[in-house]
C-alpha cells in the first residue's frame, strides 16, 4: 500500500516540478524585458529607459522546422522598433516587443498567443500564423479585449465577427477579382482551377470561380481540389491537358507551389500560368529554380515595389540584414507602423482605444501597402501582379481593392 | 473519353504502382523474417531519397558511382535499424513493443533527416529528362517508364532470390523456424541482418526513383501507407500479393482522380478495407492459427 | 483496511490540493497549457484501455475525438443544446461510431487491424475536410460556447480548469476501476495470450469489441472538451500525427495505468513549452526516449517509479513480506 502511496508522491512532484518550470518560463521573458529597452537606449539615445514602455506582443514560430518565417518576422519587427525607438519612439515612449514562440503545433500556437495576450501591459498583439491557428486564439482576444493583427488572409476569418482581429493583407476576396481579371488579359476563357483543399485554397477557389462567373464569355473548364499533403499532381495536370482548358490557375503554398510548377515544366505544358501569391514567394522560387519562370502570380509582396515608402524599406531592410526581405518581413514591419499610427491618433495605449480607432486607419502609407479601413477589417489596399523572370518576380502592374 | 488521358493515367498509375510494390516488398520481408510491421519503412525510404540527393547533387558523384556508394550505406543503413530497433527486443514479452519502437525509429530517422538537410524541401534533378509524346496532347514522362523498368527489375530479383537461390531458402527456412534452421546450421542472425539490409536496399533505390519526380522532403515517408495498403490488400507475409496489390493501389489511385481529387485517398483506404472485411486475410494471404 | 483508508485520504488531499493551486497560483499561460494536456488526457485514457488493458495497437483515438468534436460543435452550434447534452451527445455518438467500426475491423488480427486504424484516420481526415455542411470543411467551426452548467458559465481558462479537471478525474476513475472488473480481467487475458483467453471461455472478439467501443466513448469526451476548451474546431487537429503523439504520451508514462498515463501526457505537453529553445531536438528526444523505453522499460515511467519503490522497499524492509524477486512485483503491472 505504503508502495501505492510512494509512487503517487513521486507523480505528484514530478508534476509539481514540471508546474514550477513552466512558471519559471515566464521568467526568462519578464528578465528579458529590462534587457530590450537597454539596448534600444544605446542605439537610440533619444528615448529615456525611465518612461514606460509600449509594449506589443509577437506571437511567431521561431524555433521548429518553420523558423525560417518567424526569423523574417522578426527581423521586420526589429527594423521597425529601431526605426521607431530612433525617431523618439510612439508618445515619448519606446516601443518594446514581447516574443512568443509558438513553436509547431496548433496547440503550442494557442499557448503561445495566450501567453502573449495575459503578460503585463501588452497593448496589441500581431501574429503571422496560418488561418486555423489564428481562428483557435481569437475568441481569447475577444475575452481580453486586445486587438490581434494577422499576416494571413483568409476572408473566411472575416466574416465571423471578431471585432479585435485585423487584416493587413488584401484578404482574398478582393484578390480573387483582381486575379481573374489578369487572367482575361492573359487570354484565359476557360481556365482550370488547381487548389489546396484548405481553408485557404478554398475560400479563394470559390472568390476565384464567382469572379469568374460575374465575366460573360469566361467558364470554368475545371476545378480540382487537392489534399494539403499530396505531392503527385500529374494525374490532374494530365486531366487538365486533355480538358479544353486554355489556362490554369493555381492555388497551393510554397512546397507544392513548387512541385506544381516542376511538374508543369516536366510535363511541357505551354498554356498560361496564373498562381496565388505563394507562387511568387521566394522559397517556392528558390525550390522549383528555373520551373518557376514564366508563371504570372499576384503577390502581396515583391522587392521590386514601386511606392516610396516601399523602396526606403527594401534599403534599410537590406543595410541592416544583407539579405532581401520576405512578405513576413514586411508585414511585421507595417504592423508596428499601423501601431503607432493608431496609438498616437488614440492618444494612449488603451487596447480598446487602439481597436477603435485601427478603424478610422485612412491612407496609411505602408512598406508593403496603403492601408485603409474600408467597411471591414482588411485594411490592404493594393496587390502587385508579378511575373516570375529568372527566378524573379518582376512586376507587372498594380491592382487596387 | 478518349484512350489517350487512359494511357497516361495507366502509365503513372503503374508506376506509383512499382513504387508503392518496393516499399511493400520491404515490408513484407520483414513481416515473414521477425513479424514485425516496421512503421519506419517509409523514413527509410526517404533517407535513400535523401542519401542520393547528398551524393549526386551536393558531392557531384556520377550516377554508377553514387549508386554503389548508395547501396553500400543502405547496407549500412539495414544492419544498424537491425540492431537498433529489432535485436534488443527481439524476446519482448509483448509484441507490440516492437511496432511501437519502430514508430519511435520513424520519428527519430524523420528529425535527423531535417536536422542535417534542414526542413525545406531540396531537389533532385531528373535521371532521365524529357517527355515522350505519342500524339497531340498525350505524353509520358521518361521517368515514369524509368520506374516502371527499375521497378520489375527489382521485383523479378527479389522473387528469384527467395525462390532460386540457396540464400533465399535459408532466409526463407529460418523465417519460418527459426529453432530448426538453426539446428540446421543456419545461423538466424545472419539471415535476419540481411532481411532488413535487403529490405533498407529495396527502399533506398525507392527513395531514389522517386526523388526527381517530388521533391526530397520528409514527407515522403508518407508513401508508406500507399505501401502497406497494397501489402494488405495483397495478403500480409505474401511477396507476390504485395506486388499485386501495390500495382492495384497504384492504379486505383490514378482512375480515382477522374470523379474525385478531394476523396482519392479516401478511396484507396475505402477499397482496402473492403477488401479486409470480405477476405481478413487478403487476397493472397492465408490463415495460420498461432500458436498457443 | 485501514491502510487502504489513508491510501485513499491521500490521494484525495492530493487531487483536492492540485485542484485548488493550479487555478489561484499559476499564470493565465500555465492553466491554458494544463488545461489542453487535460483534453488529452482524456483521450489517452481510451489508449489506456485499448493498449494497455487490452494490449491492441489502434491509432484511431483522434478520429473518435474528431467525431465527438463535431458531434459536439454541431450540438451546441445548430441545436442550440447545452454543454452537458452536448457532452453526453458526442459520447453517444462516438461510442456507436466505435461499435460499427470496432465490429468490422475487429475482425482482423493484430497487425491488419493496426493498419486498418491508420486508414480510418486517413478517411476521416478527408471527410472532415470536405463535408463541409456538418464539419464547416477546411474553414472549421468557431464560436462555440464556453463550458455551462445551469447558469453558471466557464468565464476564464481556471473555470475551464475545474470542468477539465472534473472531466479527467472521473473518466480516471473509471479507467482505474475497470481493471479490476470482470471487463477487465478478460481484456488482461485477451491480451495475454489471445487462444488461451479463447480455451478459457472469453469471447475474444466480443471483449475487443467492447473495449473499443469504450475507447471511442472516451475519446469522443476528449473532443467535445476540445470545442469547449478552445470554441473552435478544425479538421487540422485531427491528423495521423496527433495520433502517433498521443500513443507515445501514453506510452511514455505508462500505458497500463491511468496515472502513467497522467504523468506522459503532462510531460509530452510541457516539455515543448519548458524547452522551447531545444525545440527542433524535442520529436528527435521523444523517439529516442520511446525507443529506450520499448528496451528497458515497456511499462513507462509509472512502471519505472514502481518498480524503484518496491527495490527501495526490499532494500529496507518496508513490506510485511519480502517479495520474492524485485522483478515479479511489477510483471503483475507488465503489459
Amino acid at each position: 500500500m505504503k508502495r501505492r502511496i510512494l509512487s503517487v508522491l513521486v507523480m505528484v512532484i514530478v508534476l509539481v516540478m514540471l508546474l514550477v518550470a513552466c512558471g519559471d518560463k515566464k521568467d526568462p521573458v519578464t528578465t528579458e524585458k529590462p534587457d530590450t529597452p537597454s539596448t534600444d537606449s544605446s542605439s537610440g539615445g533619444e528615448v529615456k529607459p525611465s518612461v514606460e514602455p509600449i509594449r506589443v506582443g509577437v506571437v511567431t514560430t521561431l524555433s521548429g522546422s518553420n523558423s525560417g518565417h518567424g526569423e523574417y518576422a522578426k527581423e521586420g519587427a526589429e527594423l521597425a522598433k529601431k526605426q521607431i525607438n530612433e525617431a523618439g519612439g510612439i508618445l515619448g515612449r519606446p516601443l518594446e516587443i514581447i516574443y512568443e514562440d509558438n513553436g509547431e503545433t496548433e496547440q503550442s500556437y494557442v499557448n503561445a498567443a495566450v501567453k502573449a495576450l495575459s503578460s503585463d501591459d501588452v497593448c496589441a498583439v500581431y501574429s503571422n500564423g496560418y488561418s486555423s491557428q489564428i481562428e483557435l486564439v481569437l475568441p481569447q482576444a475577444q475575452k481580453y479585449g486586445i486587438p490581434y493583427i494577422g499576416g494571413n488572409s483568409s476572408h473566411a476569418l472575416l466574416e465571423k465577427d471578431y471585432t479585435y482581429y485585423w487584416m493587413l493583407r488584401l484578404s482574398d476576396r478582393y484578390v480573387s477579382p483582381a486575379m481573374v481579371n489578369a487572367c482575361v488579359e492573359l487570354g484565359m476563357k476557360n481556365p482550370a482551377i488547381l487548389h489546396v483543399t484548405d481553408s485557404y485554397g478554398v475560400g479563394m477557389a470559390d472568390y476565384v470561380e464567382q469572379a469568374i462567373g460575374e465575366i460573360e464569355g469566361m467558364t470554368v473548364a475545371a476545378r480540382i481540389g487537392v489534399g494539403d499533403n499530396e505531392q503527385q499532381f500529374s494525374p490532374y495536370l494530365t486531366q487538365i491537358m486533355n480538358s479544353d482548358a486554355d489556362g490554369i490557375i493555381a492555388i497551393q503554398h510554397q512546397d507544392q507551389a513548387a512541385l506544381v510548377m516542376m511538374q508543369v515544366d516536366a510535363m511541357a505544358i505551354d498554356l498560361p500560368l496564373m498562381g496565388c501569391s505563394q507562387y511568387a514567394s521566394a522559397l517556392a522560387i528558390d525550390t522549383a529554380g528555373e520551373t518557376a519562370n514564366g508563371w504570372y502570380s499576384l503577390a502581396d509582396w515583391t522587392v521590386q515595389t514601386n511606392t516610396e515608402t516601399g523602396k526606403a524599406f527594401v534599403d534599410a531592410y537590406r543595410a541592416a540584414y544583407n539579405r532581401d526581405p520576405d512578405m513576413q518581413s514586411v508585414t511585421a514591419y507595417d504592423s508596428m507602423y499601423l501601431l503607432k499610427d493608431a496609438i498616437e491618433r488614440a492618444g494612449s495605449d488603451d487596447p480598446d482605444a487602439i481597436n477603435k480607432v485601427l478603424g478610422e486607419t485612412k491612407d496609411l502609407p505602408g512598406a508593403m501597402t496603403t492601408y485603409t479601413f474600408q467597411g471591414d477589417n482588411s485594411l490592404g489596399t493594393t496587390i502587385f501582379l508579378v511575373q516570375t523572370e529568372n527566378l524573379q518576380g518582376t512586376l507587372k502592374g498594380l491592382v487596387t481593392r | 473519353m478518349n484512350i489517350g488521358l487512359y494511357l497516361q493515367l495507366l502509365v503513372i498509375g503503374l508506376s506509383m504502382g512499382m513504387i508503392y510494390a518496393i516499399l511493400a516488398m520491404g515490408i513484407v520481408l520483414l513481416v515473414r523474417a521477425v513479424g514485425v510491421l516496421n512503421f519506419a519503412q517509409g523514413e527509410l525510404f526517404m533517407l535513400g531519397a535523401y542519401v542520393c540527393y547528398a551524393l549526386t547533387v551536393q558531392l557531384h558523384m556520377p550516377i554508377y558511382v553514387m549508386l554503389i556508394v548508395a547501396l553500400l550505406i543502405f547496407v549500412l543503413f539495414g544492419t544498424l535499424f537491425m540492431f537498433a530497433v529489432y535485436w534488443p527486443l527481439r524476446n519482448s514479452k509483448w509484441p507490440a513493443t516492437i511496432i511501437i519502437s519502430t514508430l519511435g525509429a520513424s520519428v527519430v530517422l524523420k528529425e535527423v533527416v531535417k536536422l542535417i538537410w534542414g526542413s525545406v524541401p531540396v531537389v533532385q534533378p531528373p535521371i532521365i529528362k524529357g517527355v515522350l509524346v505519342l500524339w497531340g496532347n498525350v505524353r509520358i514522362e521518361y521517368q515514369y517508364l524509368f520506374i516502371i523498368g527499375i521497378g520489375s527489375l527489382l521485383i523479378t530479383a527479389v522473387f528469384l532470390l527467395f525462390d532460386k537461390l540457396f540464400l533465399g531458402r535459408a532466409m526463407q527456412a529460418a523465417a519460418q523456424d527459426s529453432y530448426a534452421a538453426q539446428l540446421l546450421g543456419i545461423p538466424t542472425i545472419v539471415t535476419t541482418a540481411l532481411t532488413y539490409i535487403i529490405s533498407a536496399s529495396l527502399v533506398g533505390v525507392g527513395g531514389w526513383l522517386v526523388s526527381p519526380l517530388f521533391l526530397v522532403s520528409t514527407s515522403l515517408g508518407s508513401f508508406l501507407l500507399k505501401g502497406f495498403a497494397g501489402m494488405v490488400i495483397g495478403g500480409l507475409g505474401d511477396v507476390k500479393g504485395a506486388v499485386i496489390g501495390s500495382l492495384l493501389v497504384g492504379v486505383i489511385e490514378s482512375f480515382a482522380t477522374l470523379f474525385t481529387a478531394t476523396y482519392k485517398d479516401a478511396v484507396v483506404f475505402s477499397v482496402l478495407i473492403i477488401v479486409l472485411i470480405v477476405r481478413p486475410t487478403g487476397f493472397f494471404g492465408q490463415k495460420i492459427s498461432e500458436k498457443v | 483496511m485501514k491502510r487502504r483508508i489513508i491510501k485513499i485520504l491521500v490521494v484525495v488531499a492530493i487531487l483536492a490540493l492540485a485542484a485548488v493551486l493550479v487555478p489561484t497560483i499559476s499564470s493565465h499561460y500555465v492553466i491554458t497549457v494544463v488545461n489542453g494536456a487535460l483534453v488529452f488526457y482524456v483521450g489517452c485514457l481510451g489508449i489506456c484501455v485499448m493498449l494497455g488493458y487490452g494490449g491492441m495497437v489502434s491509432f484511431a483515438t483522434i478520429t473518435f475525438m474528431g467525431l465527438g468534436a463535431y458531434m459536439s460543435a454541431n450540438l451546441s452550434l445548430k441545436a442550440g443544446m447545452p454543454f452537458l447534452v452536448c457532452v453526453l451527445g458526442s459520447m453517444i455518438f462516438a461510442g456507436l461510431c466505435a461499435l460499427i467500426i470496432g465490429a468490422i475491423l475487429l475482425r482482423l488480427s493484430g497487425t491488419f487491424f493496426t493498419f486498418s486504424t491508420v486508414a480510418l484516420v486517413l478517411i476521416a481526415h478527408d471527410l472532415f475536410t470536405n463535408l463541409r455542411s456538418l464539419t464547416g470543411g477546411p474553414d472549421g467551426m468557431g464560436g462555440i460556447p464556453p463550458f455551462n452548467i445551469g447558469s453558471f458559465v466557464a468565464d476564464t481558462a481556471a473555470d475551464n480548469f475545474y470542468f477539465l479537471f472534473v472531466a479527467g478525474l472521473l473518466a480516471a476513475l473509471f479507467v482505474h476501476r475497470l481493471k479490476y472488473t470482470n471487463l477487465g480481467r478478460r481484456l488482461a487475458a485477451v491480451r495475454d495470450n489471445e487462444i488461451a483467453a479463447a480455451t478459457m471461455g472469453v469471447d475474444v472478439y466480443r471483449t475487443k469489441v467492447v473495449a473499443f467501443i469504450i475507447a471511442g466513448v472516451l475519446s469522443g469526451l476528449s473532443g467535445s472538451l476540445m470545442v469547449h476548451n478552445y470554441h473552435f474546431v478544425g479538421s487540422s487537429s485531427f491528423v495521423f500525427d496527433q495520433s502517433t503523439t498521443m500513443v507515445i504520451m501514453a506510452m511514455l508514462g505508462g500505458v497500463s495505468h491511468p496515472g502513467g498515463v497522467f504523468l506522459g501526457t503532462m510531460i509530452i505537453t510541457m516539455l515543448p513549452e519548458w524547452l522551447k529553445p531545444l525545440q527542433e531536438y524535442i520529436r528527435l528526444f521523444y523517439g529516442l526516449g520511446v525507443m529506450l523505453l520499448m528496451v528497458f522499460m515497456p511499462t513507462g515511467l509509472w512502471g519505472l517509479g514502481e518498480q524503484l519503490s518496491a527495490r527501495f522497499k526490499e532494500r529496507f524492509h518496508l513490506t510485511r513480506k519480502t517479495l520474492i524477486g524485485s522483478d515479479d512485483a511489477s510483471s503483475e503491472e507488465m503489459i
